[in-house]
């Protein structure tokens, strides 16, 4: 019982240096596939590009090639749409999680993907639009109003705010397909886009929205230590000195401009925003610098690896991300669930 | 309430259910064991205290007494009754339990969340009788929480709650009643109202109470039967007076301490000596202890 | 003396709000019903409606009350209590307020299920209602299959279910992308839901099927208060919780894939109509009766409102499910729970 303290310290101490090494490795590990797998959206597709060809294009594009033209035109922007829309969607996961202290919170069920979906209908119905490129700002504006919604309704207790966005769910899920009954064009364009798919978006779209999902992850980054001591309570939050309201209103903007840019991009993508952080819960603990480290991390690597398999596995024809990222995201769900503790959020 | 006969009139401890019998429990989380093997029997209509330090799985033994947790070898007996394979409903007619941590749905009532403790008398489909009032209204009086019977339970101060939630427990009517560290977050004036209630419950009822219990000499005063625990087995046994002693505190908990006789109650109490007040010259008892420089 | 009076006052009070919410959504009913009858294409006043509900009058207005809107009007009520009912239990019994099937994935699977039968295998009628059974059914096995670890706990069910909700949606929303546009607007139109042109054998077997598992609710519902107080306290109470949550989730699944089955998901019904009840009765239960009213009287309500084009077009049942529950139980949750905390 009463050993000595140096003995109980440096024991510690190696615990502890063995917890961040296996931190530190996960990371690592998380960083090395998603090496792989943007080399492998460069190289992998219905045509098949060898790797010094790729090289070739990214530094000496020749103009007429047709296979620098692939590369280029088509899989660059498409792996940078995978890495950004995962990444925000990996980090807004996680803050949603936390913020909420809701296992299930997720950009979807906190309403932002519906009103997305309902600005971009709309837009579609009534403005005319036809693009995936031109649903940007829709999309963002729709989720940022969903949010505000949901917040000023919902603010102060988690429990709620999860409930008040279920609500809103329900309550613009059927405005939509009020619309999309209504006007069969609309519904043609929405329901490619309401899979969720990283094709089509061209680098001007990219350019547009990727500032929102850096300062996005910027804010996240500053709320890990503020969300690391709201997972032990509004009251202990403020006992160590935090503005809990001023916490949560970030994290609100954090989510809107991360989940907003995410649907922007891809669609309204299901299960990233809500596996993601479960697995890196279960890979590093749950000190939220390392959650959302590790979330920015596999949001691609699932987003993206999602694309590389869903053009692998039709031959001649591809799969949409959205629909493999559900079908890999609902096992790692699983997987998490059934695991010895369910992390606690 | 003089012209309603009720069961909690008579006395129970003349149909006493007999005493609370461990034979070589075993007890586990996800196949790693806790408790290995463990006999030890609670003597029927007395006040029985479980201590030991933390982890040591004194509460897990109490889940497993229970059932709340379910055993991996071994059984439990009330009496000459098998307590292990019987149907829940009623062995919660036999033994009432306090779990450590209790949450209480929105918005119920003191009287409705105590009504609760009902359950095991309702049938198919849980009618409210009359009687159950009667019982709700006793439980409430002997917790001394009557007058709150209509107010919201989470308005109510924790050293309130816990009466109330002892209340659900007593309206289940049994011969035992399992208690997990009851005076968990109270003040030392609720812990002792709370104990002086138990007590109360076992002269006047002859309920059996088995209690685990964090504070040593608390547990020592108002204990029939001390039973202490570490590492998952059973160290000492038996009246405190004789069982507490330094040379047990000291294998028990790793605490070096005088143990002197309570000025009031006479039971044996503990007195912890500490790096800092240890007598110049004494060793301390293991060699290890060193008073920091 | 006085305490035992105030025991028997706090029942007595409940016991008296339960029964005038439940009178009140009664007259509710009642009248929206009354009003369901006598609007429409040929407008009846209320007292020839009412007369041709109970076989008097001429035969067109027999013909319009009792063929055309009644079974229309039943399937509303019947469809929406199967619903609400069916939330309360799942809500009650997982301890989560937005466990409900929509949620957990069994609407969706329902959907997959009827859809299947209707652009893979080109199938409509009574193969919809079964294919959209066996999906609700299927879905619901896999998340029990999967979520069961050492006993059934509420949180693995709930994160299991949303994990194959997404799943089951993700499916949907590609099966519809892939599908040529009239066919997928035409499953489009199921996966919303509508109580129109329920008629004869499949109002039977709703009818039924929802006696048989109302009791079936009635005899769970006896574990749902030791429940609500956490499974270590329903255990001591004598409640085996495992058991408990298994036997009430398969009442509960089966009012879902049931009612499903006959009218498509109608949106929310099961999430909202449960939450209204709770708050209507405000006494910490599972509010399973108040459900079963809450559930009934939206979806008459909503259907009234989409059958009469309030919309200014014409529109399934489940689209106006949604708009209808949505913002009350909104303003319930602004305004309510700012005094009391959650």
């Amino acid at each position: 019982m009463l050993t000595s303290p140096q003995v109980t310290s440096s024991d510690a101490a190696r615990q502890v240096g063995q917890r961040t090494r296996r931190k530190i490795a996960a990371c690592a590990i998380a960083l090395g596939a998603l090496a792989l797998i943007v080399v492998a959206s460069l190289v992998l597709g219905v045509r098949d590009v060898s790797l010094p060809v790729v090289w070739e294009a990214l530094t000496a594009p020749v103009a007429g090639d047709v296979d620098h033209q692939v590369i280029v035109g088509q899989r660059v922007p498409r792996a940078l749409v995978g890495l950004a829309a995962g990444l925000a969607l990996g980090v807004a996961g996680a803050v949603i999680q936390g913020i909420t202290r809701n296992p299930i919170a997720d950009p979807g069920l906190l309403g932002l993907n519906s009103g997305a979906s309902l600005a971009v209908v709309c837009a579609v119905w009534l403005l005319g639009l036809t693009a995936p490129s031109q649903f940007v700002w829709f999309a963002f504006l729709g989720a940022a109003a969903a949010a505000a919604l949901v917040f000023s309704i919902g603010s102060g207790q988690p429990v709620r705010l999860a409930l008040v966005g279920a609500t809103v769910t329900a309550l613009i899920t059927p405005l939509i397909t009020l619309v999309l009954l209504r006007d069969p064009q609309a519904f043609n364009l929405y329901r490619f886009w309401a899979v969720g798919s990283l094709t089509g978006r061209g680098l001007e779209t990219l350019t547009v929205v990727v500032p929102f999902v850096a300062v996005g992850a910027v804010l996240a980054a500053g709320l890990a230590q503020r969300l690391n001591m709201l997972a032990l309570g509004d009251d202990v939050a403020r006992g160590l000195g935090q503005r809990v309201g001023v916490t949560r209103a970030v994290a609100g903007l954090t989510i809107v401009l991360l989940a907003g840019a995410a649907t922007a991009l891809a669609g309204p993508v299901a299960l990233v925003g809500l596996a993601v952080p479960h697995a890196a819960r279960r890979l590093v603990g749950t000190d939220y610098r390392w959650v959302l480290a590790l979330s920015a991390l596999l949001g691609p690597v699932m987003l993206l690896g999602a694309d590389v398999i869903g053009r692998l596995l039709l031959p001649g024809t591809e799969l949409e991300a959205g629909v493999v990222a559900a079908a890999i995201g609902a096992p790692v769900l699983v997987a998490v669930a059934r695991g010895r503790k369910v992390a606690g959020v | 309430m003089i012209d309603t006969p009720h069961a909690l009139d008579t006395p129970r401890s003349a149909t006493g259910a007999g005493d609370l019998t461990a034979h070589g429990v075993a007890i586990g989380y996800d196949g790693r064991p806790v408790i290995d093997g463990l006999d030890l029997t609670l003597p029927q209509g007395r006040i029985t205290a479980i201590v030991g330090p933390n982890a040591c799985g004194k509460s897990t033994l109490l889940r497993g007494l229970a059932r709340l947790h379910p055993l991996t070898a071994g059984r439990v007996t009330l009496g000459d009754r098998d307590v292990t394979g019987m149907p829940r409903k009623e062995l919660a007619r036999l033994v009432g339990v306090l779990p450590q941590s209790s949450v209480a749905p929105d918005g119920v009532r003191v009287a409705e969340l105590v009504g609760r403790g009902r359950y095991p008398h309702q049938g198919w489909f849980g009618r409210h009788t009359s009687d159950d009032d009667v019982v709700v209204q006793r439980s409430l009086e002997a917790t001394g929480v009557a007058d709150l019977a209509d107010r919201p339970v989470a308005e109510l101060s924790g050293g309130q709650r816990q009466r109330v939630w002892i209340a659900m427990v007593l309206a289940q009517e049994t011969d035992v009643v399992l208690l997990d560290e009851p005076t968990t977050f109270l003040d030392v004036t609720h812990q002792v109202e709370l104990l002086d209630l138990l007590h109360d419950l076992n002269r006047e009822r002859g309920t059996t109470v088995v209690m685990v219990l964090h504070e040593l000499n608390l547990a020592a005063r108002y204990a029939d039967h001390l039973v202490v625990m570490s590492a998952g087995r059973v160290v000492a046994q038996g009246a405190p007076a004789d069982v507490l002693d330094e040379a047990t505190v000291l294998s028990a908990f790793g605490l070096d301490a005088r143990v002197v006789p309570d000025p009031v109650a006479g039971s044996p109490m503990i007195v912890p000596v500490g790096r800092h007040h240890r007598p110049d010259g004494t060793p301390a008892p293991d060699g290890s202890a060193e008073p920091s420089p | 003396m006085t305490t035992l009076t105030a025991v028997q006052s706090v029942r007595a009070r409940r016991s008296r709000r339960r029964a005038a919410v439940l009178a009140s959504l009664a007259v509710l009913v009642v009248v929206l019903a009354t009003f369901a009858l006598t609007i429409g294409a040929a407008p009846l006043p209320p007292g020839r409606a009412l007369l041709a509900l109970f076989g008097v009058g001429d035969a067109g207005d027999l013909f319009i009350v009792q063929r055309l809107r009644l079974p229309r009007l039943v399937t509303a009520l019947l469809a929406g209590a199967a619903f609400g009912l069916a939330g309360a239990l799942f809500q009650s019994t997982l301890r989560n307020p937005l466990a409900s099937p929509d949620i957990l994935g069994i609407a969706s699977g329902a959907s997959v299920g009827a859809v299947t039968v209707l652009l893979v295998l080109g199938m409509t009628g009574m193969a919809v209602s079964v294919g959209a059974f066996l999906g609700a059914g299927t879905i619901a096995l896999l998340i029990w299959f999967f979520a069961w670890r050492q006993g059934l706990h509420s949180i693995r069910f709930v994160l299991v279910g949303v994990g194959f909700a997404y799943l089951a949606s993700s499916v949907l929303a590609w099966m519809l992308a892939s599908a040529d546009q009239r066919d997928a607007a035409s499953a489009l139109v199921w996966t919303v839901g509508s109580v129109a042109d329920v008629r004869g054998a499949e109002l039977a077997v709703l009818c039924g099927g929802l006696a048989v598992l109302a009791l079936a609710a009635a005899v769970v519902s006896r574990w749902q208060h030791p429940l609500a107080l956490g499974d270590d306290h329903a255990r001591g109470l004598g409640v085996a919780t495992d058991s408990a949550r298994v036997v009430t989730l398969l009442v509960a699944v089966a009012l879902v894939a049931l009612a499903t089955a006959t009218v498509g998901p109608l949106a929310f019904v099961a999430l909202v109509a449960p939450a209204i009840a709770r708050r209507l009765t405000d006494d910490g239960g599972a509010a399973l009766s108040v459900s079963v009213g809450t559930g009934a009287t939206l979806v008459l309500a909503a259907d009234i409102v989409a059958q009469h084009g309030l919309l200014g077009v014409a529109a399934p049942t489940g689209i106006v499910t949604g708009l209808v529950g949505a913002p009350y139980l909104l303003w319930l949750l602004a305004t309510h729970e700012r005094r009391s905390r959650a």
